[in-house]
């Protein structure tokens, strides 16, 4: 006997993770609040979110890479654009973040002397990491309102586009 | 199945541009930038200058664990509202000039 799955839409989907993405990185992004300890544990698993938040855009970042030389609308350069650099910055600061590691790596039995450098670059790009993902979120905030309007709040009068806000 | 055909090799792709862009990062500790952080890191040290983690080592634990917070709302908000009001204008402007080319005569 065959049971009749209601599918969910993908723009539901992308507000569904980008929620998780945004709420996961709030806490990780506050290290102070929260110690080193669930900061370095939180991160690791940050990195699931993120990929999940690549793949589902995954079109779009085709799309916009095969036609980048060609005739595109400014904003979608723009964001194509800040989005690489956001995906740099945030590798940056992850790969800063193993390597100046002092709760999870130790615990796992990896240790090694932590540099200034990488302590400092790690501070740096976290903070430019928060400018950008301020910019990003701007970016694409009338998407985040009518999403989060219609399948939060349950009010149809707004469309998203369901291009992921992109 | 299909699923996993379907996303395999975008996951691939992230994760190798994940590995080149650490290759690319882990050599900066050998630049003469790197030395100039560290140097400097040691006279900070040595001249007291840090308050323990990020400078909040003597406030209390509440305002401690608010000021984390505060300080991402300020960063993103800030960024954000400034790149929102200037993409309205953006819009607008652009609105305006698309009408003015579509208007007859």
């Amino acid at each position: 006997m065959k049971t009749k799955t209601k599918k969910m839409s993908s723009t539901k989907k992308k507000l569904l993770v980008d929620i998780a993405v945004f709420v996961v990185f709030a806490i990780v992004s506050a290290p102070q609040s929260t110690g080193i300890a669930v900061h370095e544990w939180l991160s690791f698993i940050f990195v699931v979110p993120i990929i999940t938040h690549l793949l589902l855009n995954w079109k779009w970042i085709v799309k916009v890479t095969t036609r980048m030389f060609k005739k595109l609308p400014g904003e979608t350069r723009f964001n194509y654009i800040w989005d690489f650099v956001l995906f740099i910055m945030m590798v940056l600061v992850m790969v800063s973040g193993v390597l100046v590691s002092e709760s999870a790596l130790p615990a796992m039995g990896i240790a090694f002397a932590i540099d200034p450098f990488w302590v400092t670059l790690h501070d740096m790009s976290a903070n430019v990491l928060l400018l950008m993902i301020g910019v990003h979120l701007a970016m694409h905030w009338t998407w985040i309102i009518d999403a989060f309007k219609k399948y939060i709040l349950r009010r149809t009068k707004t469309s998203p586009q369901t291009a992921g806000g992109q | 199945m299909n699923t996993i055909k379907k996303y395999a090799w975008p996951t691939i792709i992230i994760l190798v541009a994940s590995l080149i862009v650490t290759l690319a990062i882990l050599p900066l500790a050998n630049t003469e930038f790197a030395d100039g952080i560290r140097a400097d890191a040691i006279t900070e040290g040595e001249d007291g200058e840090m308050g323990g983690e990020e400078g909040l080592g003597d406030m209390p634990s509440a305002v401690r664990y608010v000021a984390g917070f505060i300080k991402e709302f300020l960063l993103m908000g800030v960024a954000g509202l400034i790149t929102y009001t200037i993409l309205r204008i953006i819009r607008r402007f652009s609105r305006k000039r698309k009408k003015v080319e579509v208007a007859p005569g």
